[in-house]
């Protein structure tokens, strides 16, 4: 009977009250959560433009660090070839390290050989020099013989001299 | 002046010759000195003044002495007169008429005391001299010398007194004695025990041919012999006189050789010698005069060879003077 009720109504385009205070609490909510929505919206929108201006601080970081990167690059690349520069140079200097390491060796080995010869002049040379004093003290000792002996023939000689004088006299 | 036994015998030479002066001024004024310096120390000893060739028809230098000198020569002084062949037998240089050193020699074999001070008898003891002899601080096995300060010639003899010889301003040279050998002027102060100068037998009596170099020629035996050299510490004072080598060598500065003190060039500090046993004359027959002095008479027996060069030596070289320089 409710149902054929309300049938009728609907065909004259009515409706029970219930339904249409109940469509109005629908409609109430329905505005309620637009409102909420359109909150929401802002919210979002705002977020939104927070987000986008990080996004821009974040790209211009990006670009500072691409642009420090760049340069950084650049400097490990001029680094680079100051290395390879320098490697270069050390390899050549390691070359004439060994070349003199090969020298002072020949020239240490020849100091050696000097050295053992000078050793051994040295010796010589002492050697020499002692028999030289030697010699020297033995002349020395020779010369104060021979004045003498030169001495005592003259005393001699005068006392020979004297002695035939007198016999003659 | 005490009368015990000496301490110290002091030997000198010399002859009533004039040599460099009046005898009074040069001899007997230094002895005197001495003496009372000594004395007043009470220092007893024995000087024994050896006239070595006396000069016939001259007074004995000990005669003159006995009277200008009489405390010295009744208490101290022991002359011993050696007669003059002993010069004509031992020259080897006819141009060297004193053997100053075989006379100090015949003095030093005849010397009593335990310590022996060779000197000449121009020389005045300086004041540190007379306190170690004084005071007895002289070690018999050591040789002792003092530099000679020559005095200025010509100086007052009132001056002979320790201010005034030790005053710069009189002296004309001051030497500095310096090792090995302390040298310089030996023959003016050499000091020690009487054993010790008898170990080294005396000056040379080998080489007799210069007076010059003969107690430079003793250092180096001295040094060889490993004796230590000690400088007394303080000098003796020489009055300088007309005639001293060290005035008059250089009158002979072309002619080296041929000086009244021998060659003043020969190899003194190179050579050394080996005396003979009888060296000082220790086989001449001794006369004693009754007023003390001894008269050693002529004998052919203590008279060296004049020639005998085995006793011609090196000397042994000490420490620091070897061969290698």
């Amino acid at each position: 009977m409710k149902t054929a009720i309300k049938a009728l109504l609907a065909a004259v385009g009515l409706a029970p009250a219930a339904h249409v205070d109940h469509l109005n609490t629908d409609l109430r909510r329905a505005e309620a959560r637009i409102a909420h929505l359109e909150d929401q919206l802002v919210l979002v929108r705002a977020d939104s433009e927070n987000w986008k201006r990080r996004y821009e601080d974040a790209s211009d970081g990006m670009a500072g660090w691409k642009q420090a990167a760049n340069r950084a690059q650049g400097d490990a690349d001029r680094a680079k070839a100051t290395t390879e520069k320098a490697r270069a140079e050390l390899e050549a200097l390691q070359a004439d390290t060994e070349r003199a390491q090969a020298r002072a060796a020949e020239w240490r080995t020849r100091a050696e050989t000097l050295e053992a010869e000078l050793h051994g002049m040295r010796e010589r040379l002492q050697d020499t020099h002692s028999v030289a004093a030697s010699a020297h003290e033995q002349l020395m000792a020779m010369e104060v013989k021979l004045d003498l002996i030169e001495t005592a023939i003259q005393v001699l000689d005068t006392r020979t001299r004297e002695q035939a004088v007198a016999r003659l006299v | 002046m005490t009368t015990a036994a000496p301490s110290v015998s002091i030997v000198v030479t010399a002859r009533h010759d004039n040599y460099g002066g009046d005898f009074r001024e040069r001899v007997a004024a230094p002895l005197r000195f001495n003496y009372e310096q000594l004395s007043e120390r009470g220092v007893p000893y024995e000087l024994i003044l050896v006239e070595w060739d006396p000069i016939r028809g001259r007074p004995l230098l000990c005669e003159m002495l006995a009277n200008e000198l009489p405390d010295v020569a009744a208490r101290l002084l022991r002359p011993i007169v050696v007669a003059p062949e002993y010069q004509a037998a031992m020259t080897q240089n006819l141009r060297v008429p004193y053997l100053e050193y075989v006379a100090k020699n015949v003095g030093i074999r005849r010397a009593a005391a335990p310590f022996v001070l060779v000197t000449n008898a121009d020389i005045l003891l300086g004041r540190e001299a007379v306190d170690a002899i004084a005071e007895r601080r002289l070690q018999p096995g050591t040789m002792y010398r003092a530099p000679r300060y020559d005095v200025k010639l010509g100086l007052d003899p009132s001056g002979l007194h320790w201010p005034a010889l030790e005053e710069p301003a009189n002296h004309i040279a001051r030497p500095v004695l310096t090792p090995p050998l302390f040298a310089s002027a030996a023959g003016d102060f050499l000091l020690s025990g009487v054993e010790t100068f008898h170990r080294l037998r005396g000056f040379n009596e080998v080489y007799r041919a210069a007076r010059a170099g003969i107690d430079r020629n003793f250092m180096v035996k001295v040094q060889g012999a490993g004796i230590p050299i000690v400088d007394i510490g303080g000098p003796v004072y020489h009055v300088n006189h007309i005639g001293s080598m060290r005035v008059s060598k250089s009158l002979h500065r072309d002619n080296r050789a041929d000086s009244p003190w021998g060659d003043l060039d020969w190899h003194s500090e190179e050579v050394t010698y080996n005396n003979p046993q009888g060296w000082g004359l220790a086989d001449a027959p001794a006369r004693r005069r009754s007023d003390g002095t001894v008269f050693l008479d002529f004998d052919w027996r203590a008279v060296p060879p004049l020639v005998e060069l085995r006793r011609i030596v090196l000397p042994a070289r000490a420490p620091g003077r070897g061969l290698m320089p």
